[in-house]
């Protein structure tokens, strides 16, 4: 037993845990609760697969280890058509009715059992392959269980840069918790981290982009390494690409706020320095060669993707030249959508949500409230109100320029779902965290947040105990 | 560590400030409704509206809004009053303009000015409600007024019974120890206020079901399960008071595409929240910035069932049955509304809603 607990009971630990700015206690807070949701949540779902593409996640995962990654117009693999046909989707019950039955019929399933999981690189399979072959050595889960249990260490993991973002930019430990357990009790959490996605990375890389700018803002870190990192996250999944157009912003909005007496482009040897790395512009010429060079490693996947084509691509059936209205509607889809509000995507699947809409519904109007109300408010000064600032015109911005980009280099509009704005989470419920600074607000936001957490994952539980 | 700037006392300015945009913003509304008319844009289902809103209305909304004339005369009522209460408590006429020209262009204004509507009267019963009822509360006017405007907002829309339920609470918490901060009469004028506005809907509800007794049941279905009805009525909340303009909660047939208008409805929830963080522990707004949150969630979910157990009928609480609540947003937006950057986008983009909105008015059907 520790000396502290030995020698004066519990009081010193609590000093410990809480001290200076209290945020070791937030650590320890967030990682418990990240930890109990995940473990609970994903123990407490039924073998159907998530809506969100599971189905060719698992037979990506399946595949992994002989092939490495998947070709355009590959099969689905039969582990994954088998599991289908029995097993079904969550939300929507079993698409057909074909379990056990051989030779299987392809024609009969969803995108007639043709893979499109082939733009992703292999670079988030490998360690959750890892990890769920470990934990079904282990445990005897099989294999999907085990791989849905690797959400589990996404979801830590996004808990921990997520708390580190929040004590960066000064938001009381109160207040951090309370976003903390929100953040768990979303729809987004729900779905992205007790199954098997590729959106698990999304949150923990806008976290770690915004510590990352920030250090490099501050003269700790050098510019060049946002090029590695930021090619890294593109390769993951190319919609993090958002995560580059947000450290951009963030970048700018810091360099005028610190430079504003003397701006930095008058400054000697400015080039120089920001070819080393270093200086006021580096951030940004910094973030402006990643971004290309995750654009020349994006490009140079699909073509290596385009070299191993073995037949036609699924037709997802929802293609459509995109009109005004749509990017307009994105505009206002990431800040609501991505928690549960409004989005169709996530209102589609609610049924199967244990706290939604009410939940997602509440939360998204204190993300809506957090993020436009910090700003029109106009009460925060320094970096708190860069980064409110940032939160709000990245997030209208983001939906729109995804949805051009993606357009113009496929050619057909497909409806973005609310959760590729993963990336923009942390600066959104920062946002929330910055505006609910006072003593009763903060504590009545963790109220909130503690009866949100608690009833996703009760009736979660609850439901999966009577089922 | 960033200290958040003291709040700043909203200032208090002249009623008569700023009122050539009161004009024009009113001017404008007008000249909407008599577009539409002119040019058969945005044609009347009276009895399909009827059947939706149930008995009480019947009797009273149709005889006091069946045309363009009187559609006209309450729009330009409720502008004018809207300005006017909203430019006293920001001080500021680039946020009186921004937050009337968003309830001016919004799909609520749309559906309530049509010829016709029985929802004509909402926002201006909702506005009188906010500025009667704190001056009530606060002593600068008798409570006494509160009996009759807390009938004849029921009497004129049964579902104005939300705003009034939502200032009963604000007078009601009012009385609480924590929220007491204005000298003299508060106590009592508080207890009085929510004494008047209870009475006066109560007596209203009274005649409401003498009235529906002696009309066609049609359409009466009682829903078997009280707590699906809940449920249902609080859905349907989340759909409409605090997505202002949420199109298909307020208005099917407003021109302009859905996705265009969400915004609109985040002024709202923005303006609820900032003031929840500015004025929560400030004396003079506390109060009624927890009734209006409280209201925001819970009155339309009491109305559908006070409503439903009066009369038998299962009333749908839609987006326009919470409308009374949407100009007391924005009055409390008024407050907040300090980023002059963030008003001036805000009024660009109103600008452009009300071009499109005059524009295609001006075609004909």
């Amino acid at each position: 037993m520790s000396t502290v607990l030995t020698r004066t009971g519990i009081r010193p630990l609590v000093d410990r845990l809480t001290h200076r700015d209290g945020y070791r206690l937030v650590y320890l807070t967030l990682i418990v609760a990240a930890l109990v949701m995940g473990v609970s949540v994903t123990a407490s779902h039924s073998l159907a697969f998530s809506p969100f593409d599971e189905w060719m996640y698992f037979d990506y995962l399946n595949k992994f280890p002989t092939q490495g990654f998947i070709r355009l117009g590959e099969p689905v693999g039969t582990t994954a058509m088998n599991w289908m046909a029995c097993n079904g989707l969550q939300a929507y019950g079993n698409p057909v009715d074909a379990c056990g039955v051989t030779p299987i019929d392809y024609t009969i399933f969803p995108f007639k059992g043709v893979q499109s999981a082939q733009l992703y690189t292999p670079l988030y399979f490998a360690p959750t392959w890892l990890v769920a072959s470990a934990l079904q050595a282990v445990t005897g889960l099989t294999f999907l269980e085990a791989a849905r249990f690797a959400g589990t260490l996404w979801l830590i993991a996004t808990m921990v840069a997520m708390t580190a973002v929040l004590r960066m930019f000064k938001v009381h430990a109160t207040a951090a918790i309370a976003v903390g357990l929100l953040f768990l009790a979303t729809p987004f959490a729900w779905w992205t981290y007790t199954f098997v996605s590729t959106d698990a990375p999304g949150a923990l890389v806008g976290a770690v982009a915004i510590l990352l700018i920030e250090r490099v803002i501050r003269g700790r870190l050098n510019a060049w390494w946002l090029v590695p990192f930021f090619v890294l996250v593109v390769l993951i999944k190319a919609v993090n690409v958002i995560a580059i157009g947000i450290v951009l912003l963030y970048a700018v909005a810091r360099i005028v706020s610190r430079h504003h007496h003397y701006p930095a482009w008058r400054r000697p040897g400015l080039w120089r320095a920001a070819l080393a790395g270093r200086g006021p512009i580096a951030p940004i010429t910094g973030t402006l060669v990643a971004g290309l060079a995750a654009a020349i490693a994006q490009v140079a996947w699909s073509r290596f993707v385009a070299a191993n084509v073995i037949g036609l691509g699924p037709v997802m059936g929802d293609e459509r030249p995109m009109k005004f209205a749509d990017a307009v509607g994105l505009a206002w889809a990431f800040i609501p959508s991505m928690f549960g509000t409004g989005s169709s995507e996530l209102s589609a699947m609610s049924t199967d949500f244990a706290g939604a809409p009410f939940i997602g519904q509440a939360i998204g109007w204190l993300c809506i409230g957090g993020v436009l109300g910090a700003v029109w408010l106009n009460r925060q000064r320094g970096l708190q109100r860069t980064v409110t600032n940032v939160a709000l015109v990245a997030s209208v911005l983001a939906g729109p320029v995804l949805a051009v980009v993606f357009t113009a280099s496929v050619g057909t509009f497909v409806n973005l779902g609310a959760r590729y704005g993963a990336n923009l989470i942390p600066l959104i419920l920062a946002s929330v965290a910055i505006l609910a600074a006072g003593r009763p607000h903060r504590r009545i936001l963790l109220v909130l947040a503690g009866v949100c957490y608690v009833f996703v994952i009760g009736v979660t539980v609850a439901d999966a105990l009577t089922r | 560590m960033d200290e958040p700037a003291p709040a700043d006392p909203p200032v208090r300015t002249s009623w008569r400030s700023g009122w050539q945009l009161a004009v024009a913003l009113t001017a404008f509304e007008l000249v909407l409704i008599l577009l539409r008319t002119v040019t058969g844009r945005g044609d009347f289902d009276q009895a399909q509206v009827i059947d939706s809103i149930g008995a009480g209305n019947r009797a009273f909304g149709t005889i006091l809004n069946p045309n363009t004339a009187t559609a006209m005369l309450w729009a330009a009522a409720t502008v004018l009053l809207l300005f006017v209460a909203i430019r006293q408590l920001a001080g500021d006429t680039l946020a009186t303009g921004t937050l009337v020209l968003v309830f001016v262009v919004s799909p609520l204004a749309w559906d309530a000015f049509r010829p016709g509507s029985l929802f004509a009267t909402t926002a201006l019963v909702g506005t009188a409600l906010f500025v009667v009822t704190r001056a009530a509360v606060t002593g600068r006017c008798s409570a006494l007024w509160l009996l009759p405007l807390g009938a004849v907002a029921v009497l004129l829309n049964s579902t104005h019974l939300v705003g009034v339920l939502a200032m009963a609470l604000f007078a009601g918490i009012s009385l609480l120890p924590w929220f007491r901060g204005f000298p003299g009469r508060t106590r009592w004028s508080a207890l009085l206020s929510a004494g008047s506005l209870m009475v006066g809907a109560l007596a209203a509800l009274a005649i409401v079901k003498v009235v529906f007794r002696g009309t066609a049941q049609s359409g009466a279905e009682a829903p078997a399960d009280t707590l699906a009805r809940l449920r249902q009525a609080a859905m349907s909340l989340q759909g409409g008071v605090l997505s202002l303009t949420s199109a298909s909660a307020t208005s099917p047939d407003y021109p302009l595409d859905p996705a265009l208008t969400i915004p609109l409805g985040w002024v709202c929830i923005a303006g609820l929240a900032a003031a929840t963080a500015l004025y929560l522990t400030d004396r003079r707004w506390s109060a009624m910035t927890v009734a209006l949150v409280v209201a925001a969630v819970v009155a339309a979910p009491v109305t559908a069932s006070v409503l439903s157990r009066l009369t038998g009928i299962h009333y749908g609480v839609s987006g326009m049955a919470t409308a009374t609540l949407v100009p007391m947003f924005l009055l409390l937006s008024a407050l907040v509304a300090r980023n002059r950057m963030v008003n001036l986008v805000i009024v660009a983009y109103s600008a452009i809603l009300a071009v499109s909105l005059l524009l295609w008015s001006a075609v004909p059907a």
